[in-house]
């Protein structure tokens, strides 16, 4: 499993809703392995760049099953909590508008209001259900990788806000996408 | 979900901030590095300047104050969320602190708020501090009074010099640079305000804080010693000779201060309490020595 695994947009499948898993089996243990494998592949093509979470969808499995990156600020610490079947039991704190990418979206990023802290029900890989509150980035990652699992896209919450959209330039600085031109009509997204 | 690396700006000028850059270097990404622009006719070595071209930083110099504010003049903004200060030698406006939502981080070299100012390394020592230590901080604009992120502390050694504990408060800075900016970046650290003593003040030194004062008490005499080895150092003359002491430690004995014993190939001075044994030194236009070496080829009286 490496990072051309991931699946893009206009690939449809990130816009389907995935289904519940009931039993952890042995494939699903596997399609988790490879979650985790791909977004350490990606991660490590990038300079500029952190890969801290995947949802299964991602890498063309339709399962509700979430990895995230136990340290987003160094590259050199693969390792990952799983959450299988997250569901955000309680929307907290204020909403605020920061900068997220996506795996699945090349070049560009969004400023998309998120809730700043929520509670998540899920299971752990042994099966047992546990819960967390997040705050933070933390909280933007859960809102962001549930959305993948009911198949929405980060860009399908900032649609029609002209100056939520950018870009990354070679050297990791943020530009302004010009919204008519590059996002409005363009069929990569939608 | 992807977010972009955590990038820094970095403001530094001096040989402390060129190696502490060196070091940041490796385990972040820095958006830009300001830096005091060389002066002219400077024969030494600018240190931040030539390293962040080195490593391919993007590099902006201000003289002043206003050069600065004019750096982060509306629509010319910095991404970072983050600064960092390290011997930078222009003081930081609120306007600019501002920019930053989570602030500029200074390592400062001492515990605070022991030895706030501008030379707490050299202050420490002369005042025979049995420790210090490196404080992070997020700064205000008045001096060093802002809250604490870490606060960590280090054994001064009876031999330590200003050069040898700074090379040691850098790597611990370093250490709890790598370690706490990530982790307050995150949200993981809540700043904490200094503990409730009170304080004490370190200044620049001057040219004029070298020249040996033989009626002070040796134990002083030998912590200038150490405390000025980089700079601006301990000069006295002996003889007829200018020297620069680089070694002296104190020895018994009393007599009229500033006046030579020279006994057992031992070369002390009398000063207002005990002798200053000479262990080393430098004479004009000369090489380092042991003071054994000095007696035997210059005449002391």
């Amino acid at each position: 499993m490496s990072k051309e695994d991931i699946i893009t947009l206009p690939n449809p499948h990130l816009r389907q809703k995935s289904q519940r898993v009931g039993v952890i089996t042995d494939e699903i243990k596997q399609i988790i392995a490879n979650m985790e494998a791909a977004t350490i592949s990606w991660d490590q093509s990038r300079d500029h760049e952190v890969g801290v979470a995947l949802a299964a969808t991602q890498i063309d499995k339709l399962y509700k099953i979430v990895v995230i990156r136990n340290n987003f600020d160094n590259k050199d610490d693969h390792s990952f909590t799983v959450f299988i079947n997250p569901q955000i039991v309680k929307h907290e704190g204020q909403v605020e508008a920061d900068y997220e990418g996506c795996l699945s979206v090349p070049n560009v990023y969004g400023k998309v209001p998120r809730h700043t802290k929520v509670k998540v029900k899920a299971l752990g890989e042994d099966g047992k259900e546990f819960r967390v509150t997040a705050e933070g980035f933390l909280a933007r990652i859960f809102q962001h990788e549930i959305d993948h699992t009911n198949g929405v896209v980060f860009i399908d919450n900032i649609k029609g806000q002209p100056e939520a959209f950018f870009r990354l330039d070679d050297k990791g600085k943020l530009e302004p996408l010009d919204y008519e031109k590059d996002v409005r009509n363009n069929s990569l997204l939608w | 979900m992807k977010k972009m690396s955590e990038t820094i700006v970095f403001f530094g000028s001096g040989p402390v901030a060129a190696k502490s850059l060196a070091l940041l270097a490796r385990d972040f990404e820095i958006e830009a590095v300001i830096t005091k622009p060389q002066p002219p006719h400077h024969k030494e070595d600018f240190p931040v300047l030539a390293l962040a071209q080195e490593l391919g930083l993007k590099t902006l110099t201000t003289a002043d104050q206003a050069e600065l504010s004019k750096l982060f003049a509306p629509g010319r903004p910095a991404q970072s969320n983050l600064g960092v200060v390290i011997d930078y030698g222009i003081l930081i406006p609120q306007s600019i602190i501002d920019h930053f939502p989570l602030g500029i981080v200074n390592s400062h070299f001492s515990l605070l708020p022991r030895w706030r100012g501008a030379d707490p390394i050299s202050f420490a020592i002369l005042n025979g501090d049995k420790e210090t230590g490196v404080s992070l901080m997020l700064i205000v604009e008045a001096m060093d009074e802002g809250p604490l992120l870490a606060q960590r502390s280090l054994t001064i050694s009876p031999e330590a010099t200003t050069p040898s504990l700074t090379d040691d408060l850098i790597a611990l800075s370093h250490a709890m640079l790598a370690e706490q900016l990530p982790a307050y970046a995150q949200g993981q650290l809540k700043p904490y305000p200094q503990p409730d003593e009170e304080p004490t003040y370190s200044r620049k030194l001057t040219k004029q804080d070298g020249r040996l004062d033989f009626t002070k008490p040796a134990v002083q005499l030998a912590r200038e010693v150490r405390a000025y080895a980089g700079w601006p150092r301990s000069r006295t003359t002996l003889g007829t000779t200018d020297v620069i002491i680089t070694g002296a430690h104190v020895g018994e004995g009393g007599g009229e201060p500033g006046s030579l014993r020279i006994e057992n190939k031992q070369l002390a001075i009398y000063t207002g309490q005990a002798v200053l044994v000479i262990d080393s030194l430098i004479p004009a236009g000369k090489k380092e020595m042991p003071a054994a070496a000095f007696m035997a080829g210059y005449r002391l009286s």
